[in-house]
């Protein structure tokens, strides 16, 4: 391990991106970095730049208007990185399965490390799949 | 407020099939895709309906139904017609309503009913790159044919 690999095993920065979301599960996003939940104590920053991250974040279903610049945001991360998939619809589709323009879920499209289900979830929810995805890192090393 | 007598006007009846009122201040006006236009120009210039809510379309079959839905003060009007679907034109009215025009374009997209006149037709709400000739809420695109479509080209 590199001094960089090893600086970046600790304090994820994330982007959060939203492929269609009907924003519950963004204001959930925003509930777990506000003072109740402070997710910032773990030393999670939300960045505006898919260069300066290293977790995407995604919710929404992934609609085949917003496929290509999903793919696009995430080709621009550096490695290691890792995806988040937030909510029912960026898991698995929920009610919009079967539609005619959207993907059923970040992962017809992109690979993802965590899921965090719920209609919206809770931040404490979010919280733990973020900490899943540091545990993950730190655990390979 | 509109005067509940304004259609029972004669000028109305000669060129509405149907007006239906099922409750106070909504009132339902079905005419023929030739007279839309004077209805609705009557609606905005005399009647003061200058609110366009939305248009909505649906395939109700061999024809598609077209509804433009105006409102002033608590009044709601309904103006419903029907256009054949083998030539589905329609006139626009963005000149009349110019918020019409991006009804008008999401009725095109979803629908496939076209508005000659319209300076700005593009595609509106449907993902880049769509297949022009699927009109996702048409009958003969049922979400199996469109899959296929989709993913086999």
């Amino acid at each position: 391990m590199g001094l960089i690999e090893w600086a970046r095993k600790r304090s994820p920065w994330v982007l959060h991106f939203n492929a269609g979301s009907c924003n519950g599960c963004d204001v959930e996003i925003a509930a777990a970095f506000a003072p109740r939940y402070d997710l910032e104590r773990f030393g999670v920053l939300r960045r505006g730049s898919p260069r300066h991250a290293d977790f995407l974040i995604v919710t929404g279903p992934v609609t085949r208007q917003v496929k290509d610049r999903l793919l696009r945001i995430y080709e621009q991360m550096p490695s290691p990185k890792g995806v988040v998939a937030i909510g029912s619809c960026a898991v698995s589709g929920a009610p919009y399965t079967g539609s005619y323009n959207v993907y059923e879920g970040v992962d017809k499209v992109l690979p993802v490390d965590v899921y965090v289900s719920g209609c919206p979830p809770r931040p404490e929810a979010i919280i733990h799949g973020l900490l899943k995805c540091v545990e993950g890192r730190e655990a390979a090393g | 407020m509109t005067d509940p007598a304004v259609w029972r006007d004669p000028w109305l009846t000669e060129r509405a099939s149907a007006i239906t009122i099922p409750r106070d201040h909504r009132v339902f006006l079905t005419v023929a895709r030739a007279g839309v236009r004077e209805v609705l120009e009557w609606l905005v210039t005399v009647q003061g309906f200058t609110h366009i809510s939305t248009i909505t379309g649906s395939d109700v079959g061999s024809e598609l139904e077209v509804i433009y839905h105006l409102a002033h003060q608590a009044v709601v009007v309904s103006v419903r017609v029907l256009v054949p679907k083998d030539d589905p034109l329609l006139p626009t009215v963005i000149d009349l309503l110019p918020g019409a025009a991006f009804y008008e374009r999401e009725v095109q997209d979803l629908v496939g009913v076209v508005f000659p006149g319209n300076p700005a037709p593009a595609p509106l709400v449907l993902p880049d790159g769509w297949p022009r000739d699927i009109h996702p809420l048409r009958q003969e695109w049922p979400l199996t044919r469109i899959k296929e479509r989709l993913e086999g080209s």
